[in-house]
């Protein structure tokens, strides 16, 4: 069922767009995203040549954890949970509302909620229609329940006036299993972690259903949403960098509801200042999709732009050892674990006075790299896995390298493909 | 009372209560049942390479910790503490499932709340936990290349025998039969 809305082409009425902190800047005319020219989508529809496609479709992971993991890698997609939490029937809008006297404390209550179901933050923002997807809604490939009641075709404006607030969630991964990026153990951490959030979301949803409440979802782009929610910051890597657990969190789906709400603001933990100085996500991404220089204008926002594309190619060249590389996050100086010394660190930067940011950041910056290494790695071991050990695909293990751990393939031959290709370009 | 209306959170949040203990009017708006009664998938053809039957366990301990359960337990299984399934008719008959799966695991998740006494959604969100654990273990197990399924038992018998002791704030849901080459009892036991 297409309900077709009246209200679709009603003039806007909108305040410009909210501040999202001092790591983005709305410069320009900022459209809403379109769903469907997102990487995974243009994959899906082969827009990205067959290799990715077919890595997309159809592959099977070699290690029996990873075939759980996640449905895109299994053999069987009933074994991994992900497909019947996707499939799941939505239940109904419990007709006796509950009444919301005060809002404040009914986002207390919220947010206690979500952390009692496993999130580890949540933010609130009030919704602009900027923040919607363009066409609507994310598209949906069949492959899980609509979200009840056929799918409501309306404008992002009357999206965001039938629910003004967006409830964003986050996950945090486990910090040492993380540090065994391109590599299975970072590959549970990541894959088991987006599960859990997938979840809490659902069951958050469910929970708001039975308060009496609307709720949209597929709708909203994470991203700003989670800036404006005051989550996190956006960093040099264009990954979301939270205050306590850095750069290590999923970032879902927001709720958007109509349960009336108390926005946050959004926050400084100094990430803009950190990222003009670090660069460490930069020199070690294994395909040189992060930029190492300024910030650029990209629909309107000024931030770092990323090379999406050279980041999302090297999946199908790297699928029989590992599916998720991870390394910026990893390496991302504010990814630690999440103890008092961590804590420390942050504020540092968050209580200097901005014009005097660049030394507290310099000081931090040479402190990480004497104590964690300008290229983070480390041997884990779990289950009968070890990241400095790795098995190559006919089952034969590469030497041990019990200092560093083992990490493939290294960023001088991810790019071999790509240098093979300028090479021959040039020739011609 | 009045003293624990100082702790975080308590008196202040009059809707908390009603998360705990009010029963859901609508139960598909928790995904628990979904994932209770999710069809399994397919064992896969090729077996894995398994290390030592005792290191198997501990893996299986590390993973389920990482799930967010507390504890595993190895016991043999018993069509004795075996309970009818929701969907008897379909289901291989006890002495079926005990030829098959000789082995049973026993999984315990933290619980906050009873889900016997607190009905609403908190009260209840030990179960989803629990059948989240057993799902996973379930299909990791499956994908092994061995057989790895999720049924009811008499969760206090299963412990029982599987070393297990579960606290106040442990629960023990569903188990997990399987013929996986596993020693008894707890890990390291």
């Amino acid at each position: 069922m297409v309900i077709k809305d009246e209200a679709q082409n009603e003039a806007s009425t909108w305040e410009p767009v909210p501040y999202l902190g001092r790591s983005v800047r709305v410069v320009g005319d900022w459209q809403s995203v379109d769903a469907s020219q997102t990487p995974h989508e243009k994959n899906k529809r082969g827009e990205l040549g067959k290799p990715l496609n077919n890595w997309y479709f159809n592959r099977t992971s070699r290690d029996p954890l990873g075939r759980i993991a996640t449905a895109n890698s299994s053999a069987d997609r009933r074994n991994a949970v992900e497909t019947h939490i996707a499939g799941a029937p939505r239940g109904k809008i419990n007709p006796e509302r509950t009444e919301v006297a005060d809002p404040k404390v009914m986002t207390e209550h919220i947010k206690r909620v979500a952390k009692h179901l496993g999130a580890s933050d949540v933010g609130i923002m009030r919704v602009h229609p900027s923040f919607l997807y363009k066409e609507g809604r994310y598209p949906d490939d069949g492959r899980g329940a609509d979200s009840g009641g056929g799918t409501i075709m309306v404008s992002a404006e009357e999206t965001a006036r039938r629910y003004p607030y967006a409830i964003a969630l986050i996950y945090a991964w486990d910090y040492e299993m993380g540090r065994a990026h391109r590599h299975r153990i970072g590959d549970a951490a990541y894959h088991f972690g987006a599960e859990a959030l997938r979840s809490t979301y659902a069951n958050l949803a469910g929970y708001i259903r039975e308060l009496g409440y609307g709720v949209a979802t597929k709708v909203a782009t994470p991203m700003p949403v989670a800036l404006g929610a005051g989550l996190g910051e956006i960093g040099r890597h264009g990954m979301l960098i939270t205050e306590r657990f850095g750069a290590r969190v999923h970032l879902g789906d927001p709720i958007l509801t109509d349960l009336p709400l108390v926005a946050d603001e959004p926050i400084d933990i100094g990430v803009e200042d950190f990222c003009k100085v670090c660069r460490k996500c930069a020199n070690t991404c294994p395909t040189n999709s992060i930029s190492t220089e300024g910030k650029a204008v990209v629909n309107g926002v000024e931030k770092y732009k990323i090379n999406w594309e050279t980041c999302y190619r090297l999946r199908p060249h790297v699928m029989e050892y590992w599916d998720i590389c991870m390394t910026c996050v990893a390496v991302c100086p504010y990814t630690k674990p999440d103890v008092w010394w961590r804590t420390v660190a942050v504020r540092s930067i968050k209580w200097t006075p901005i014009p005097l940011r660049g030394i507290t950041t310099r000081a931090l910056k040479w402190i990480d790299d004497r104590f964690w290494g300008k290229l983070g790695r480390k041997r884990v071991q779990w289950m009968s896995h070890d990241s400095g050990r790795l098995k190559l695909p006919d089952g034969t293990a590469m030497p041990e390298e019990p200092e560093r751990g083992y990490y493939y393939p290294l960023k001088e031959n991810t790019r071999r493909f790509d240098i093979l290709k300028e090479k021959l370009k040039s020739k011609a | 009372m009045g003293l624990l209306s100082w702790l975080p959170g308590r008196s202040r949040d009059p809707y908390w209560d009603a998360f705990v203990n009010r029963p859901l009017a609508d139960p598909a708006n928790s995904i628990t049942e979904a994932i209770r009664r999710a069809p399994e998938g397919r064992i896969f053809p090729v077996r894995s390479e398994l290390p030592e039957p005792d290191r198997l366990l501990q893996d299986l301990d590390q993973l389920v910790t990482f799930l967010g359960g507390s504890a595993i337990g190895v016991t043999r299984t018993d069509p004795a503490f075996l309970l009818p399934g929701d969907d008897p008719d379909g289901s291989p008959g006890p002495g079926e499932l005990t030829e098959d799966h000789p082995l049973t695991i026993v999984c315990a998740v933290h619980a906050e709340h009873h889900p016997g006494k607190a009905r609403g959604m908190a009260g209840q969100h030990v179960l989803h936990e629990s059948a989240s654990v057993n799902f996973s273990v379930a299909a990791y197990i499956r994908e092994l290349g061995y057989r790895g399924t999720v049924r009811p038992v008499d969760a206090a018998a299963a412990a029982k025998a599987a070393g297990l002791e579960p606290g106040r704030a442990e629960y023990v849901g569903d188990a997990v039969l399987t013929d996986l080459p596993l020693p008894l009892g707890r890990p390291g036991s």
